[in-house]
């Protein structure tokens, strides 16, 4: 039986024992603060100096801090209240009440704001390896707030009027938490942070190195700091042997290596000050406690600085890595050649298949060469010697090279005589301070071939769909033929009657022969006209009257337009200039159009079959307007644009193919053709071409 | 009527003006007499059905067509002979005008031969539509001259019955019929009985509306 404990009605019992567990979970790290509070306090008492009102490393503070850093900040009041019961139990028998509350505020301002400027300032408050925390850590937590609190602090001694060295206190209260809270905090944090995620385990021979590090350090110092001199004092060169140890934790134990070294160091020479030995016995026990002080402040900041140093450089090297493995990547997994150019114009750098298009291409090809030679020189050399596609590339290289433009590209042909192929280069600025380009080969002839095989489709396809126009007319050219042919010879055989009949008239036997010459010259233009129309010939770009091939077409389907009993109408506008386009298209869409209205109106009462042939000059768009208007059934709004698509055919019979080629006509010419209409009363079909129009 | 007389027209109605030159020569050069039309409107307005003659058309013509040339002129009772020339022609236009009665359907080009053969023949079918014509109307007048005695009496000679038997019917003396007999003969300019049992046959046939014989 499945429960849904989501909607299981909670009880009184679980959710006392649930809220029972938050507050533990809440109470624990205050709780456990404290006691480090309190230890650390103890601590801090040893290590004072019997004579002077100085600890050398007072602790509480850096942990109250550490704590705060790693609570949420709505519970940093439980913190600070879990620590107050401690820091008096610590203090309160030798030292009086007054005194002991002063010091407890004067901590719990530090430490709270240490870790607010901490907080504030850093974009990763938790992260001690990156030199913005570490420098905040230091300045602010570790020196501005200890110094404002210790002044606030004895500004409190003097109004309760407790006796104390003023400046003393401050100085010495300042550095030694200095000193724990630039060493134990980021210690503090870090170790914490560290269990909290549970890293994999750590491997031995770190252990083991760890372990001897320590005990190389430890028993340095404790010949440096703690053993006795044994008469004249020890060279003050001594001072310097735990260093290189404090770099060795620096560099192999990063942060928490360099910290726990310090605070080792820092003990060791503490607890050899106090017994008095060491280099910083010299004179009255404060102003040792405060030279030694001193000491841990300096090599404290070093070595926590130089960790935090180290974390970055290696950060910015794991990135720099990563984008060099990146762009190896990317350029090698590119199927385009892609070369790297100096501002020189020598390459730098080649990808895999540029190398791999260098070792296959035709040994005169100019661009075949690779790193370290110059692109620039190659292109100038083939320029010289009259190669066009070197020209073109050395021209486009130094308008990017010179920064007259930031990307260029152009198209070119392999040279003859090579295997026929289209390459695109592309020229790219390369955006850094010293410049340079990126030039991108791309094989192309995929798409030119598939290019040309479209245009030579589209071709086709307007050409078959002109001779289906023409298929439907052939009775009516059969016609406009036999006309003529009937003239000749109905002529002929008249002269054939007189000359036998003996009765020739010069004059009308010459008449006859002039009428024969001009049926022939009608009937070989009726040919003509079809045969161009019916040729599959190229786009040919002329400058066309659409009045006179309006003209044409009419004259074309002379016989089909008497046949269907349709009426036409024509308003040419004279001044209609010439358009740059294709005779036999523009023929084709006006005849199409022309059938098509004949088609519309078919099933029209006879006196009903009109239709206008318009052409109108447009001097603002700059274009020529043919419309044609026909009184037919006309077309549904809806059907308007779809007409115009393939294999939409209103007619019983029709293959849709008709209008669709016409459109497509019409773009070529990089003109518009459309449709308009009240259905019942007629359509009207427009084709603007340009003027000056330019074929595709 | 002077028709007998004169030379028979071929009228020509074509709308290309090529073709009207053309073919006037070439009939003209045959000893045809050629009137030319550019449209069935221009031949319709003024044409005297009277005149002798045949048609010579286009089908395929801007306004009226040749086909509808030859329903109006059949709708007017004008039965002159058609001949058909066309460029485009298709089986089911000549279906229809060999049925509305046209002499041919040529295509063009039309071999000058052929042409004139088919007016003949269509100048030959006038000429004999005219004299049926001509026949008929004198003999419809030679009808109206019988009294209605004499008319009756012919109802029953053409069906054959004998002059007993007619004065049997009407309630005459056999020699009174006889007398009617030959009246009746004499108004009809008959010799026997048997040219009088065609006459009357061919003016029943005429007058039942069958169509003129091709």
């Amino acid at each position: 039986m499945a429960i849904d404990v989501s909607s299981a009605p909670s009880y009184p019992r679980g959710t006392a024992v649930r809220s029972i567990a938050q507050i533990g979970q809440v109470i624990a790290p205050p709780v456990a603060t404290a006691l480090a509070y309190l230890l650390a306090a103890k601590a801090g008492a040893w290590l004072a100096f019997p004579s002077a009102p100085v600890s050398a490393l007072w602790a509480p503070n850096a942990i109250l801090l550490a704590a705060l850093l790693l609570a949420r900040r709505e519970h940093w009041w439980i913190y600070l209240l879990a620590i107050l019961p401690f820091h008096f139990f610590v203090q309160l028998p030798e030292i009086p009440v007054t005194r002991v509350a002063i010091q407890y505020f004067a901590n719990c301002g530090e430490a709270v704001l240490g870790a607010w400027a901490i907080l504030q300032l850093c974009p990763h408050p938790r992260r001690f390896d990156r030199l913005r925390t570490v420098v905040v850590l230091i300045l602010m937590a570790g020196f501005v707030a200890p110094a404002v609190t210790s002044l606030a602090m004895v500004g409190a001694f003097a109004l309760s009027g407790i006796d104390a060295d003023y400046a003393l206190t401050t100085v010495v209260r300042t550095i030694t938490n200095t000193f724990a809270i630039s060493a134990l905090v980021p210690l503090i944090v870090h170790g914490v942070d560290g269990m909290k995620a549970a890293r994999q385990q750590v491997p031995l021979w770190r252990v083991l190195e760890a372990v001897l590090l320590t005990i190389i350090l430890a028993a340095v110092c404790i010949l440096v700091f703690a053993m006795p001199a044994g008469g004249s004092p020890r060279p003050a060169a001594w001072l310097f042997a735990p260093l290189p140890l404090l770099a060795w934790a620096t560099i192999r134990f990063r942060v928490p290596g360099a910290c726990s070294a310090v605070l080792l160091v820092g003990a060791i020479s503490t607890w050899g000050v106090l017994n008095g030995h060491g280099p910083f016995d010299v004179a009255n026990p404060i102003e040792n406690a405060l030279s030694i002080v001193a000491f841990h402040v300096v090599i404290c900041v070093t070595f926590v600085f130089m960790a935090a140093l180290l974390e970055e450089w290696r950060h910015a090297s794991r990135a720099l890595g990563v984008s060099e493995g990146l762009h190896a990547a990317v350029l090698g997994s590119v199927h385009d050649q892609i070369a790297v150019l100096d501002n020189a114009g020598t390459i730098i750098e080649v990808n895999e298949s540029w190398r791999r298009a260098t070792q296959l291409a035709h040994p005169a090809r100019f661009d075949r060469i690779l790193a370290g030679e110059s692109y620039l020189d190659a292109c100038a050399r083939a320029a010289e010697s009259g190669q066009r596609a070197a020209v073109e590339h050395l021209a486009t290289l130094r308008d990017v090279l010179d920064g007259r433009e930031t990307r260029c590209h152009f198209e070119y042909q392999e040279p003859a005589g090579m295997e026929p192929a289209w390459i695109e280069v592309t020229v790219e600025k390369l955006r850094r301070t010293e410049g340079g380009a990126v030039v991108t080969r791309t094989d192309i002839s995929a798409r030119k071939r598939a290019e040309h095989e479209a245009r030579v489709r589209q071709q086709q396809l307007t050409h078959l769909g002109r001779a289906a126009v023409l298929g439907q007319l052939s009775g009516a050219f059969a016609h406009e033929l036999n006309q003529p042919l009937t003239s000749i010879l109905g002529n002929a055989e008249a002269a054939l009657r007189m000359i036998a009949g003996g009765n020739v008239d010069p004059k009308e036997i010459t008449e006859i022969l002039r009428d024969i010459v001009h049926d022939d010259l009608r009937a070989s233009q009726v040919i003509d006209r079809l045969r161009a129309l019916l040729e599959k010939g190229d786009l040919v770009r002329r400058p066309v009257d659409l009045n006179a091939t309006i003209r044409e077409v009419l004259d074309l389907a002379k016989g089909e337009l008497i046949t269907r009993h349709v009426h036409v109408d024509t308003v040419l506008d004279s001044r209609a200039p010439v358009v740059m386009a294709d005779r036999v298209q523009m023929q084709q869409v006006v005849l199409n159009l022309l059938m098509n209205s004949c088609d519309a109106m078919s099933a029209m009462p006879v006196a009903d079959r009109r239709v206008q042939l318009s052409t109108r000059f447009l001097p603002e768009e700059s274009c020529v307007e043919f419309s044609i208007k026909d009184g037919g059934c006309g077309v549904q709004d809806g059907e308007l644009d779809r007409i115009f698509q393939p294999f939409v055919s209103t007619k019983p019979h029709g293959m849709g193919m008709g209008l669709a080629i016409c459109r497509s006509v019409a773009e070529a010419h990089r003109g518009h053709l459309w449709a308009e209409s009240t259905p019942g009363s007629g359509a009207t079909f427009h084709l603007q071409v340009p003027v000056g129009g330019v074929l595709q | 009527m002077n028709r007998n007389h004169q030379q028979p027209t071929v009228f020509l109605v074509d709308d290309d003006a090529s073709i009207r030159t053309a073919l006037k020569r070439a009939l003209t050069a045959e000893g045809f007499v050629v009137s030319t039309f550019e449209s069935a409107d221009a031949f319709l307005a003024g044409h005297d059905p009277a005149t002798a003659g045949c048609l010579v058309a286009d089908v395929a013509m801007p306004g009226m067509s040749g086909l509808e040339l030859q329903s109006v002129l059949a709708k007017r009772g004008c039965g002159r002979p058609i001949v058909f020339v066309t460029a485009r022609g298709s089986i089911p236009m000549s279906v229809q005008a060999m049925r509305a009665g046209a002499v041919t359907f040529l295509s063009k080009p039309v071999r000058l031969t052929e042409l004139v053969a088919a007016i003949r023949e269509a100048l030959e079918r006038d000429r004999r539509d005219h004299e049926e014509r001509a026949l008929l109307s004198d003999l419809e007048s030679r009808l109206t001259a019988l009294t209605s005695r004499e008319r009756q009496v012919l109802e029953l000679i053409v069906i054959g019955k004998l002059n007993k038997q007619i004065a049997a019917e009407l309630g005459a003396a056999e020699k009174t019929i006889k007398v009617h007999r030959g009246r009746v003969m004499a108004k009809l300019h008959v010799r026997s009985v048997a040219e009088l049992v065609t006459l009357t046959s061919r003016v029943a046939g005429r007058s039942a509306g069958h169509p003129p014989a091709g």
